[in-house]
This record gives structure tokens, sequence and C-alpha cells, in this order.
């Protein structure tokens, strides 16, 4: 077994601030106020967040104390994150000042629309700031990555670092994803697509895994992590060969699709090869929150092999069309 | 196992190939020019290296990088194709404000409800393409060249594509791929994001682009986009990715640290990997910011040898954001590959806080075996990338 191991997890998403319980159904697919005491940071440090950061932000940090790593020099960290803008409201307020004779007017957007727009808003216009805030906060100064994920994105930063750790660049990692699909733009654009008709439920959240070798009998491992290919060979050509890659038996699947047909499209290829297995449906718990989704259902599976050992596959489908696969395990006691 | 660059294809304000390109920059031309594509009355800085023709309304990424896809595609033999590029996302866009705004109705009374509202229907109605994902780059390239390898977009500012070859290059090591497309794209002329950094204090006043100049005050947007083709076949010349380094600061979201550290453990991690003591050249991230210029020659200082001969691309093509590493990638490549060390245009006086031996005004043909090009983005992440020529 990989001795790369899971050695604190931290999630942030609609049902709560800890890792995801795949039992417990949600009616909400938005992550509720955050209490104080979980805040890192300083408040001026927040208003400089997207909702991607700042939710990142609250999953790392728990990530980190759930190692028990209070020194984050030379950490890697790798995150999947999505598109990235200051809201709506910032938005309206730059374009109410550049009207002009009840048109767009480019000289009232430099004259006036330049100085509504908040230079802090500068902040939430970059992607990576949703892992360099986190960074800067936790002072984690090792190999990093940023890859923006409608899916396997995520699946990559957990590869890179596993990687990472496995090739000595450094001792310990950080990964995992961020998200918000709430954002209006978002939405807007998944409506133009079609998506929420396809059963897309939009959510938001977070969850950052630690990683680290450990020979510790009871160690949650990564045995697997990989990615098959979708856009041109089809979801369901992708689903069949990332079932085929599970060598041996797991005792559970936890699924991640983004909508029915990617539902229907896993389900159908798990059961094909284990017609009575125990198939949980992270989306229906907690909605499509994009770049976090898979992230959150791997925290799932560490908080269900935490109870229990066994070995868990994780399978995610997001909308960008490829198969994301990641098997974890906790071997049982002799 | 090694992994070499093939083939470098580009399209820049000074010419539609890497070879143009290459040959305008050695002769210290540049592209940097007053804005024409959309009124910049009122912002602090009114120039830029924009693409001609350029259309604040249109994305111009996805047109950009094929373009300079198309010049390298003869390199791309049978296997799996993987496709790594740095793009950044679109969110904020003019070209979704302006669609946006249209929401609004455009009377005299600015009806914020109607306008938060209507945001669908206007992107129904306007946007026929999914612009505003990062992704959709990359994406492009991958149906281009019918990849069936892994693709990834790399959004790290303005190290974006630097991690990208990392990423690449890790990837080709790994069997993952058989040939890796990487690359990079800026398409940042755009009034939104042109206020967003202006607004950051970010862009020069003046209007010049100068890096490590005593008068530099901010750096200048530019466009453009390098793709470059890598396997583990050797072919002639080998251009070798001999050593890679990622760092972060961890200090500040848009300063690097005064002390340099991160961009020095970056280098210093580089060279490790190349097994080498020091370079033939650097091809410098040289923004023209007052902070960013002084820490890298600092860092340059303390990790090389002061006589090495540094370059920055920006003072002529302006910074490309998430395509500004792939295009010091290239110049750095076009050292060792051609033997030309291109220069730092605009910079006339430079500054003697921390003395470089800058290539200046023209390009110096000497011949270099190898190059580091940096890359140090906002958010604090740092890229060097060390080149290596291996058949001399």
């Amino acid at each position: 077994m990989s001795n790369i191991s899971i050695v604190g997890a931290g999630a942030v998403s609609p049902q709560g601030f800890d890792l995801v319980d795949v039992d417990t159904s949600g009616d909400t697919f938005e992550v509720a106020a955050i209490p104080a005491e979980l805040e890192s940071g300083d408040r001026r440090a927040r208003k400089l967040m997207g909702r991607g950061a700042h939710l990142a932000s609250i999953a790392t940090r728990k990530a980190l104390m759930g190692a028990k790593w209070s020194d984050c020099d030379q950490i890697g960290f790798f995150m999947g994150v999505g598109a990235s803008s200051p809201g709506i409201k910032d938005l309206t307020a730059l374009l109410r000042s550049s009207y002009r004779d009840g048109a767009l007017s480019m000289e009232s957007l430099g004259e006036k629309g330049l100085r509504s727009f908040n230079p802090l808003h500068t902040f939430m216009l970059l992607p990576n700031f949703s892992m360099c805030h986190s960074a800067l906060i936790e002072k984690i100064t090792g190999p990093n990555g940023v890859y923006f994920s409608r899916g396997t994105g995520t699946v990559v930063a957990l590869m890179e670092a596993s990687y990472s750790v496995e090739s000595g660049a450094c001792r310990r990692a950080l990964c995992g994803g961020a998200d918000s699909a709430l954002h209006p733009l978002t939405r807007a654009e998944f409506r133009r697509d079609g998506r929420e008709n396809n059963g897309l439920v939009p959510s938001e959240g977070a969850a950052v895994l630690a990683l680290a070798h450990s020979d510790a009998p009871d160690r949650i491992s990564v045995e697997t992590t990989s990615i098959h290919p979708g856009r041109r060979a089809g979801l369901a050509s992708a689903a069949a060969s990332a079932v085929l890659e599970i060598s041996g038996e797991v005792d559970s699947c936890f699924i991640v699709p983004w909508g029915e047909v990617a539902r229907a499209t896993l389900r159908t290829a798990v059961n094909a090869r284990w017609p009575a297995i125990e198939v949980h449906d992270l989306s229906l718990v907690i909605g499509e929150s994009l770049a976090a989704s898979p992230a959150l259902a791997w925290t799932a599976a560490v908080a269900k092999l935490r109870r229990s050992p066994g070995r868990i596959a994780i399978l995610s489908a997001g909308i960008d069309g490829d198969i994301g696969l990641v098997i974890l395990a906790r071997e049982r006691s002799r | 196992m090694s992994v070499f660059i093939h083939s470098v294809g580009t399209v820049s304000p000074l010419g539609s190939t890497w070879q143009a390109t290459a040959d305008a920059l050695a002769l210290g031309r540049t592209a940097i020019a007053p804005i024409v594509d959309f009124d910049t009355t009122g912002f602090p800085c009114t120039v830029a290296a924009s693409m001609s023709g350029a259309n604040a309304r249109a994305d111009r990424r996805i047109p950009l990088m094929l373009q300079a896809l198309a010049q390298v595609q003869h390199s791309i033999h049978a296997g799996r194709i993987g496709v790594f590029i740095g793009a950044e996302s679109g969110l904020a866009r003019f070209i979704n404000a302006f669609e946006l705004s249209r929401v609004a109705g455009g009377d005299a009374n600015f009806d914020h409800d109607r306008f938060a509202n209507n945001i669908d229907e206007a992107l129904l109605a306007a946007i026929a393409e999914p612009r505003t994902s990062a992704a959709s780059v990359a994406d492009s390239v991958a149906r281009h060249v019918n990849a069936t390898g892994p693709i990834e977009t790399i959004s790290l500012a303005c190290a974006s594509s630097s991690a990208a070859l990392v990423q690449a290059s890790r990837a080709l090591k790994l069997g993952e791929c058989d040939v890796a497309i990487c690359g990079g794209v800026g398409a940042d002329v755009d009034p939104i994001m042109l206020a967003a950094f202006s607004r950051l204090g970010a862009v020069s006043v003046r209007g010049q682009s100068c890096p490590f100049d005593v008068r530099r005050d901010g750096f200048v947007l530019g466009e453009g986009a390098v793709a470059m083709v890598l396997s583990r076949e050797r072919m002639e010349p080998a251009i070798e990715i001999a050593g890679t380094g990622m760092t972060l600061d961890a200090h500040h979201l848009t300063t690097p640290d005064s002390d340099g550290d991160g961009a020095i453990r970056a280098m210093r991690i580089a060279l490790t990997e190349a097994k080498l003591d020091g370079v033939d050249y650097v091809q410098a991230h040289g923004t023209s910011t007052p902070v960013g210029d002084m820490v890298e020659a600092k860092a340059i200082r303390i990790v090389l040898n002061p006589t090495t001969p540094v370059g920055a691309v920006k003072g002529a093509l302006g910074h490309w954001i998430a395509g500004a590493g792939a295009l010091s990638i290239a110049c750095a490549w076009e050292a060792v590959a051609n033997s030309r060390l291109l220069p730092t245009v605009g910079l006339q006086t430079p500054d003697s806080e921390y003395p470089l031996n800058h290539v200046q005004h023209r390009a110096q043909d000497v011949r270099a075996r190898t190059a580091m090009a940096n890359a140090f983005g906002f958010g604090g992440a740092n890229c060097s990338v060390i080149l290596r020529r291996c058949d001399v």
C-alpha cells in the first residue's frame, strides 16, 4: 500500500464545517454564515478574498489543525480552483458609474467608473488567489500549483501533491479544491448550457487534505489517483475505464456526478462490476460545487474510513467531461 | 529522463511568428503604443502592447493561442498528446460587463434590479460560446489536435505558463503523454482588467515599460500567445528542460518579499536539479515595477554570477500576465537554440542599487549553453526554468 497518507483534512460545505457525512441528506446548497472562531486571517485579509478563497482558507486551516502542522514552511500546496470575480454588486457599481446619456460610455468608465472600482477587488480577479490567500495566512512556501478545475483539475491537484511528496520535492503537502457555483455569472453560464435542466444543482464549498509519508498502522492511504478522459471517448467509456482500473474489491463507492447523465453513467459503470455495492452520491447531499466537488467527496471518504477501515473508490464526473478516480484505503487490523 | 523543447510558436504585436518576434526584439523594437481599441480617457495608463485590431468586446485568448499552435503543429508526432496551458478566467472581463449592461436597459436610471435579475437573458442572447472559463483555451487546443492525454489549465497569475511547462515536463517523464503542447496566452488589454491593475497602482503612469531602469514606475500590459511542443525524444537542436523550481513567497498578495527569499529558492532549486552553478543568460521576469525588479535583481546577484547577461522582454512586449512565463521561456530558448541573447528594450539608465549585466538596446550574438527564465506571479508564486543545449 502507498505510504502517501492523509494525515489531516478540512472541509466547508452546505452541510457545515466538518467533513461531509454521506448519510446526512441536505436541502440547502449554500454554506451557512461562518462562525467567527473558524475564520483564518484578519478582517482586512478576508475583505480581499473572493468566495472560493474565503472557503479555501477555512478548509486549509482545518486541515493544518487536523495534521497538527504549526510550521508550514516548505509545505507543498496544490489546489483546484474555479473562475474568480468580485461580487455582482461590485460590477454593477462600476457599470452604474459608466453610463452616460443612456448608454455605456467608455469615457465615463475611465473617468468615473474607475473610481468606483474598489482596488481591493482586483485581488478577486485572478483564480490563483483562491490558493494564495491561504498560503499567505498560513505562511506556506513550498512547491505549488493551481489548476483551473471543472472537475478533473482538482484531481490533478491531488496527483501533483502526491507526486511532490513521493519525489521528495517536499515532505508534506496540502491539496484540495475550492469553488462556488452560486455566482450569478456562473449560474447564467449553466442556464445557457442547459446544465440546470440536466440536474446540476449549484452549490459551493472547499476541502483540503494534508498529505505526508506515514507508516502508522491505521493510516489512510492515497492508493490511486487517475484521470480518465471522456471528452472525446465519451463519458461511458471513461467511466468504464475508471472502474476497470480498480483492482480488487472496494467496500463502497462514492460518486460525484455533476448532473443526471453523469449520475446514470457512473452508476451503470459501478453496478456493472459490483451490482450490490453501496454507492453514495455526494451530489445529492451537497450539490455541485465544481472545483470543490471531488475534494469534498475525498474528505467524506476520509470521514467514513476514520469510522471503520476499508477501501473506498471515489469517482468524480465534472462538467469538463472527464472522470477522476481516487482510491483511499485504511487497512483493517490484523 | 530528459524532456526537450522541439519548437516554439509565437504571435505577438511584433510579429506573427517567433522568428519575426525575435528578430524585432533583437533590433530593440518595442510594441508599446497608445491603446486605440477603446477610449482610455481617465485611465492612469493609456498605452499597451496590444495585438492589432484587438476588440475589447471579443475574447482574443483562443484565436491567439491557435495562431501560435499552428506554427508548431508540424512538431507533433503520433502518440498521446497532452495539453498544458497557462490561462486565467474571464468572469470580470469587459465583454461580460458590456453584455450584461445591455440588459439593464441603458436608460438614464441604471436599473440595478433589472440588471441583477436578467443576467442569464443577456448571456443567452449575446454569448454563443463559453468564454468565461479559463479552461476554454486548453480545451480548444485539445480539440484542434485531437489530444487524448491530459488537458490542464494552470492558473498561477504571472507564473501560469511557466508552471504549465513544468507540468508538461512532469507528465512526459511519468509517461502520462508522449507529446505535450504547452504555453500561455495574455489578452488583458481590456477596460476592466486595465482598470483593476490601475487601481492597484501596478501599471506605469509614465506609460513606459523599462525593466530595471531607475525611472521604472510600473508595468505595461501586453498581449500575445506562445505555444511549445515538448517530448522525451531528442531532436536537433536538443534543447533540454534541465531544471525547474517552484516556490511560494507567502509574503504579500502583490508585492514580493524584499529579501527575495521565494525567488532565490526557486532559482536555486532549478539550478540544483540541473546540476549547475550558474547559467549563461537570464530572461528575467522584469516587470518594470519598483519593488519587483529590485527584488529580482537582488536575487539574481545572490544566486548567480553578477556578470551573467540579463534580458527582460517586457520592455518591448509588455506584461502578458498568464502568458508571461511562456514568453520568457521562448526568449531563453532563443538564447540556447540560436545563440542570441535578447535585450531589455526601454532600459536606458540601469538602477545601480543591484547592478546586473544587462543586455541593452540590441541582442548579443553569444553562444549560450544554458539559460534561465524567471516568472514571479501575483499572489507570490515563483517559477524558474533552466534550458540547456545538449549538443554543444
